[in-house]
């Protein structure tokens, strides 16, 4: 089974409305609330892939109670440790243009006590294991060294493991060598006005990273494309979604597919096609995840990849 | 119906080191009324639940309540709770507790549970944790169809 770890879960609030002006009263036309954070997101599409996860991190007050009870009704297993205070609404505003602004909270501080019982968690659930993602932001209480912590408790279990970070945190988990790294940019710099890094850089962070004896590094080109580098070399794998919602959980549905594909055997192209091919479901499904396995497969025409 | 179906899938448990305290304070964070216990190869050795917590930290004091008109001291109890909390998970919780299969039917999950005056039990897959289920949730699981709000639900789930 798939451990998924979020350490800052939140409950997503998606408001669609005509239009939105800072210092105006808006009337929404419609509503999408669900659970959120990095894993929380994996967990949902791996179990819309078919795949059933165990989803961990923390849970607070009458948000998380809300993240818990939707999960557990979707079928996901959950085991996150319960802690004071209440997890974050994240709030995101879209027009009718296509703009989105996003408010998004610190979360809960987590107690050493709750963090002991986490890592507890996490030994525990190893013999069960097949792979462990995790990802997000840290919330308040939770060292840069989370991630690092983790990794170790998994390596030592031969488990594979996938990240998806950013910051002090992702420098310090890259030192205990996850599996599959992508370099998380947070979905405030990923507008669409936003000019995408320049190629040299990204293939000279991500061949920065590989040289350290991590195997396969992901970093975001645009919304719409993303440099792999693998053992086999670079790859630039585009997509061109034809009515693309949202790019929020771009990035959830990438290492969800690819831990799909894991699982199965795919090659490494295919293994870049099938997370690819997710994302496309995902930017254009209204609601969090994608609409079925099948409208996956049959995107997986709609993915180029090239070396680079 | 198994019970597969209806079982909170949640793998919170405690470990057999676990101070009673600790259980408590989980108790009420989790808003339930006891937790399986399993040891480091996570496999189920018992399950603590409130009744067993306090058995532990007020002995005798249930029986008296049962059959008498005696008003609980509250700070003796605080006292008894302090004193207890520091005893462990392990010498307290029912040993060779009830653990069904997934696939159990909810009948005669219902009926076991009925006769053995049992509020809360983990749910199994070859020996290893995989839920729990409780009185209420059977009673909730007849009728969930009716509080599904429809508006906040992900795209259906697909099999594999």
């Amino acid at each position: 089974m798939i451990v998924t770890v979020t350490p800052n879960p939140a409950m997503d609030e998606s408001y669609a409305t005509d239009e939105f002006k800072p210092g105006r009263w808006h009337r929404a036309r419609s509503v999408v609330c669900s659970p959120g954070g990095r894993g929380v997101n994996v967990s949902i599409i791996l179990k819309q892939l078919g795949y059933d996860s165990v989803s961990t991190g923390f849970l607070a007050g009458h948000t998380g109670g809300y993240i818990r009870d939707k999960l557990l009704s979707w079928g996901i297993t959950a085991n996150f440790v319960n802690i004071k205070g209440r997890n974050s609404t994240n709030t995101f505003i879209r027009d009718a243009s296509g703009a989105e602004t996003a408010v998004t909270e610190e979360g809960p501080a987590v107690s050493s006590d709750a963090l002991k019982r986490f890592f507890w968690n996490m030994e525990r659930l190893m013999p069960r294991a097949t792979a462990v993602q995790m990802g997000g932001d840290l919330p308040p209480g939770v060292p840069d060294t989370f991630y690092r912590d983790v990794i170790d408790i998994v390596k030592r279990k031969n488990v594979p493991v996938y990240i998806d970070a950013s910051g002090t945190a992702l420098d310090l988990a890259v030192e205990a060598l996850p599996t599959v790294v992508k370099i998380d940019r947070r979905s405030g710099d990923s507008g669409r006005n936003v000019t995408p890094p320049a190629m040299d850089h990204l293939m000279e962070t991500a061949k920065r990273i590989f040289d350290e004896g991590v195997d396969c590094i992901i970093a975001s080109h645009s919304d719409k494309s993303n440099l792999f580098c693998t053992t086999k070399g670079f790859y630039l794998a585009e997509i061109k979604p034809e009515n693309p919602v949202t790019y929020r959980a771009a990035g959830d549905a990438l290492m969800a597919g690819m831990m799909a594909a894991r699982e199965e055997r795919m090659s490494m192209e295919d293994t870049m096609r099938f997370g690819m091919s997710c994302v496309i479901q995902t930017v254009s499904c209204p609601r969090k995840g994608l609409p079925s396995r099948a409208a996956v497969e049959s995107t997986l025409g709609g993915v180029t990849i090239r070396k680079v | 119906m198994v019970v597969g179906d209806i079982m909170d899938r949640d793998l919170t448990s405690l470990a057999e080191e676990t101070s009673l305290l600790e259980a408590i304070s989980l108790m009420a964070l989790h808003d339930t009324s006891g937790f399986p216990v399993v040891n480091s190869a996570d496999r189920i050795v018992g399950f603590l639940s409130e009744k067993d917590v306090l058995r532990a930290v007020i002995p005798g004091y249930l029986g008296h309540m049962d059959e008498s008109f005696t008003m609980p001291d509250v700070a003796k109890i605080k006292g008894m709770v302090k004193r207890a909390g520091h005893d462990l998970a392990r010498d307290y919780m029912t040993k060779n507790c009830i653990a069904f299969a997934e696939d159990e039917t909810i009948s005669n999950v219902m009926i076991q549970m009925f006769k053995k005056n049992i509020r809360r039990a983990p749910v199994i897959r070859e020996g290893m944790l995989v839920g729990t289920v409780d009185r209420e949730e059977i009673l909730r699981g007849f009728v969930r169809d009716n509080f599904e709000d429809g508006e906040t639900e992900a795209p259906a789930m697909s099999a594999k």
